[in-house]
């Protein structure tokens, strides 16, 4: 048995050692919504309704979350309530709906259904701005600064604790920001 | 009545035939492009399952980075850069072979590593004579 003792002590470590990494593994995982600090890459998107064209230029000199869903999926229905409370909460931030691997028409019975919380809705169709974004599962919500960077990260449904606990607090310091990005921003 | 529903039956069977085809993957009409995709499609991840190529895969989101790819071949892009447009929006995790880098050393060399331990001590204690042995 003596014998043995250092192979059966080098099985634990080895062991020990890839409980460890598996561990840091599910910490990255479970970290990939919050912050983040990127610019916003360039997404081409379809119009849901009429002939618009997408112009990004636009999001510019304002607060912009752009929530990507679709009528198939259960938690961005769920989220549809929150998302409502947040628009009422902060009327100056623009709710932008990404359409991901979904139809106009289901779109439209599922806006019946659940409301429309949206200030616009804009399609992806082929998932570009999806795989732009790293977007793995939906619903996801990204909030874009008056600049242009990415500044949040939500990969999960909203939630009525985090729009008052962590997201409320960013979103409220931005509008804080907001006069002093934009003077910055056109260079006054 | 026999024949209106031998003909709902036909119908039903087209627009069944018809949505098929509609999901078959149309492959690159270059077989050299199409096979540089292909090359790509098992060099990366799909990123919604677990431990499948994009290759493999049956997710939606596969089968759009799949039309992605395809598109930016016929593009003309080169593997380097598709592979670049895809870590820099997943990052490394989405390569199927991850990178040799300084995040990376211990994943590449910790398997070496035990392997090498795992050995010393195993001939250690296969060489030394037991102690219940007589000598």
């Amino acid at each position: 048995m003596t014998r043995l003792a250092p192979l059966l002590l080098f099985i634990a470590l080895a062991l020990m050692l890839g409980f460890i990494l598996l561990g840091q593994t599910e910490r990255r995982a479970a970290t990939e919504s919050g912050a983040v600090e990127t610019a916003l890459p360039p997404l081409a998107l379809q119009p849901f309704s009429g002939k618009k064209v997408w112009d990004q230029n636009s999001l510019q000199d304002q607060i912009t979350i752009l929530n990507f869903f679709a009528s198939w999926c259960t938690p961005c229905a769920a989220e549809m309530p929150e998302l409502a409370a947040l628009k009422k909460q902060y009327p100056d931030i623009k709710i932008i709906g990404v359409v991901w691997n979904d139809d106009p028409k289901s779109m439209h019975a599922f806006l019946k259904a659940h409301g429309n919380p949206f200030d616009e809705i804009w399609l992806d169709p082929k998932g570009n701005a999806t795989m732009a974004l790293g977007i793995k599962g939906i619903p996801e919500s990204i909030v874009v600064d008056a600049v242009g960077l990415m500044r949040y990260r939500l990969s999960a449904p909203l939630t009525a604790p985090l729009r008052e606990g962590e997201l409320g607090a960013l979103l409220k310091s931005l509008l804080n920001d907001l006069p002093t990005q934009i003077e910055v921003s056109h260079g006054l | 009545m026999g024949s209106k529903w031998l003909m709902g039956a036909l119908a039903g069977l087209l627009l069944t035939t018809h949505a098929f085809a509609a999901t078959i993957e149309q492959p690159l009409p270059n077989p050299a492009q199409e096979a540089q995709a292909r090359t790509l499609f098992h060099a990366l991840k799909c990123v919604v399952c677990e431990g499948q190529s994009l290759a493999e895969s049956d997710a939606a989101l596969a089968a759009q980075m799949r039309a992605r790819i395809r598109a930016m071949v016929a593009e003309g892009k080169s593997e380097a850069e598709i592979l670049a447009f895809f870590r820099a929006s997943y990052g490394d995790r989405i390569l199927l072979t991850p990178p040799l880098q300084a995040d990376t050393y211990l994943l590449w060399l910790a398997p070496l590593f035990l392997l090498t331990i795992g050995g010393i001590i195993l001939w250690r204690v296969t060489r030394r004579p037991s102690s219940g042995e007589p000598s």
